[in-house]
């Protein structure tokens, strides 16, 4: 077993459930209309989440880098979804951000709760195009 | 539904999307020799093609841990990939002139790992 696919597949772990997390979330929120008290937990989580995406996302690249000595290779395609990965994720980041710097006592109301349902889908439709084109 | 519901049954969909989109991605393959080495199998190196035609460029990649599959550079822009150590692409059109074509094995992360072949065409 080589240390590379180990340190991928730790970061790929941590992006998975990412992934998971920033989509399952938003749309638990929306389909289960919790609590306010868990509705505020649930948004801390997708925020934590988001902060996961990013530094795993991150993590690919530095991984590559380390242990070939280069990024990896991605154009076109991959490279307009990974630009758009990146997009959902500041927004979603500056979202939950500027809601929890406001001090409410509640959780995001439904519109934020569906614009972060959309940004997880975004993110995870664009992950499926940048694996699989380069 | 109550609260404790409702957190049961996102973690149950987080673990489900989890499991879902984790797929292939985990599985280590087996150690193998570190040096792979890729060659182009045709056209030949120097060959000329016709502009406005499309070639097969065949390839081969031995066996490595590292290598998943193949990028191919024409110039040094990739043109094409294809998820096979041994096969094909289809090469072309392309524009007249001297071109640089190139095959690189990447990692799963479409990462060089180091080897590459080159051949020089003259499109006429």
């Amino acid at each position: 077993m080589e240390l590379e696919n180990i340190l991928y597949a730790s970061v790929q772990l941590a992006h998975n459930f990412g992934a998971a997390a920033v989509t399952g979330l938003p749309i638990a929120a929306l389909w289960f209309k919790p609590a306010p008290p868990i509705l505020r937990k649930m948004a801390w989580l997708t925020l934590l989440a988001w902060l996961v995406q990013s530094a795993s996302g991150a993590g690919f690249g530095t991984v590559s880098f380390f242990q070939e000595g280069e990024l990896p290779q991605i154009h076109h395609l991959a490279l307009a979804a990974l630009c758009v990965k990146i997009a959902c994720a500041a927004l979603a980041v500056t979202l939950l951000t500027v809601h929890f710097l406001r001090r409410t006592a509640s959780g995001p109301g439904v519109a934020m709760w569906r614009g972060l349902a959309i940004l997880g889908v975004t993110a995870l439709t664009s992950a499926a195009i940048l694996r699989w084109f380069s | 539904m109550s609260n404790k519901a409702s957190i049961a049954c996102a973690g149950a969909l987080i673990a489900a999307a989890t499991l879902a989109s984790t797929g292939p991605a985990l599985f280590i393959l087996p150690a193998a020799a570190e040096d792979s080495l890729v060659t182009i199998l045709a056209p030949a190196d120097g060959a000329k093609l016709e502009a406005k035609k499309t070639y097969p460029l065949d390839y081969e990649v031995q066996a490595s841990v590292k290598a998943d599959h193949v990028h191919l550079f024409v110039d040094g822009d990739e043109v094409g990939m294809v998820h096979k150590l041994k096969g094909s692409f289809k090469l072309g059109p392309l524009k007249a002139g001297d071109r640089k074509v190139c095959v690189s094995p990447v990692n799963k992360n479409h990462t060089p790992i180091g080897a590459q072949a080159c051949i020089h065409v003259t499109v006429q």
